[in-house]
């Protein structure tokens, strides 16, 4: 079973967000990075279960859309990341979309 | 002095990287490995390797009849699991054990000691805490000159682990707990069996098929119209949790692949579901469904 899932950060913002200018090479994600954009205290609190989240520096699924670029390349990333925003766009609290995450990825 | 001392260490570090390293040598039974892993369990066997060498009669000859022997050489082969398995149907606790088998003419015995690290020469006297049970070996057309364990076959819930030295085979089959069960429990079951109407979409086309999902045994077993292709027309529903299912594939009524790339996602949560939507890889939506009856 994966690790826990990380808690928000209280102060945490979506500024380190890939924008769609950084995304050029990668204009059918621009959807999906603005998603993320939008939820940041929500995807700060979930773990990647790509397996990214062992690397120094990853903290949590939104670390993923961050500087790092892993999103762009990763497939887990991206699915999870989608999935996430769904959920979230859905209705489903941060605990159920870990439910859910878990669920799927775990 | 310094300039002496360090002189000195010098050469104490030539001296050191041309001593001869004991465990980098030449044997005439060279250390291998193998390791599978299936559905988080991992099977390894670590073993020296002898050569035939044009001896003939390996078994009956080199290998006396009788005799307790390691399927290996030098220090004894250890198979190491790292969660409960079967072989040939017998349960073996996770853990690292020594391998012998006993050669005999017609049956042979294999024996699972739970002292791994024991010499070729003191095979294990007969004890309460081994797995003992008997294989039958088998000629084979083909010559191994280096005695090999390999894992001819993986299926998703086992394999078959082979020993071939010469033209003799010896297959042990492995069972694997799934790490998710294949059997739901009639109250959850209930909550989704039904027909339902499925809107295909994105690269499954557009078409509206029949998707029937029934209880059997205490599995989900849904049938899909046209589905994609012929191993997902009828499948298990394995269950994630959370109303989400991915298929089983079968094959000749067993297990054959989980796909794990295509998620039924049933809601509401609570309650006979009433809906659900196939998602694929980027959780893209290849499918939504309403129930009819």
């Amino acid at each position: 079973m994966p690790g826990p899932h990380p808690d928000p950060r209280p102060d945490v913002d979506a500024s380190l967000v890939l924008t769609a200018e950084q995304l050029a090479d990668f204009p059918e994600l621009v959807p999906l990075y603005d998603g993320i954009r939008a939820i940041p205290h929500i995807a700060d609190g979930i773990r990647c279960q790509c397996g990214c989240a062992d690397l120094p520096g990853y903290r949590s699924l939104l670390t993923c859309f961050e500087g790092g670029r892993m999103a762009t390349g990763c497939e887990i990333c991206k699915t999870e990341g989608r999935m996430v925003v769904r959920l979230h766009e859905a209705g489903r609290t941060l605990d159920q979309i870990r439910a859910a995450v878990d669920a799927r990825f775990g | 002095m310094i300039m002496r001392s360090m002189a000195g260490i010098a050469v104490g570090a030539l001296v050191a990287s041309l001593a001869p390293d004991a465990s980098a040598q030449v044997r005439a039974s060279e250390r291998g490995a193998v390791s599978q892993t299936i559905d988080g369990t991992t099977i390894t066997i670590d073993y020296s390797r002898p050569q035939a060498r044009g001896r003939d009669s390996l078994f009956g000859g080199v290998v006396h009849w009788g005799h307790v022997w390691t399927p290996g050489a030098n220090w004894a082969t250890t198979l190491e699991i790292n969660r409960d398995i079967t072989l040939n149907g017998h349960a073996l606790a996770a853990g690292k054990y020594s391998v012998w088998l006993q050669v005999q003419p017609e049956e042979w015995t294999a024996i699972f000691d739970p002292q791994p690290r024991r010499f070729h020469l003191m095979a294990p006297p007969k004890s309460e805490d081994q797995l003992r049970f008997a294989v039958r070996p088998e000629e084979v057309s083909g010559h191994t000159e280096l005695l090999s364990w390999s894992f001819v076959a993986v299926r998703p819930t086992g394999a078959t682990l082979q020993l071939d030295w010469g033209t003799t085979a010896v297959a042990f089959d492995i069972g694997v707990a799934p790490s998710r069960p294949l059997t739901v429990a009639p109250a959850l079951a209930e909550r989704y069996v039904g027909s339902y109407e499925l809107q295909h979409q994105g690269p499954l086309g557009n078409a509206r098929v029949q998707f029937d999902i029934s209880y059997e045994h205490d599995r989900l077993v849904a049938q899909w119209e046209n589905a994609p292709n012929p191993l997902l027309e009828e499948v298990w529903l394995v269950h994630l949790g959370e109303g989400m299912f991915v298929p089983a594939e079968l094959k000749d009524g067993e297990l054959f692949d989980v796909v794990m790339d295509l998620v039924l996602e049933f809601t509401p949560l609570e309650g006979k579901a009433t809906r659900f939507e196939m998602r694929a890889i980027g959780d893209a939506l290849w499918g939504s469904a309403e129930r009819t009856e």
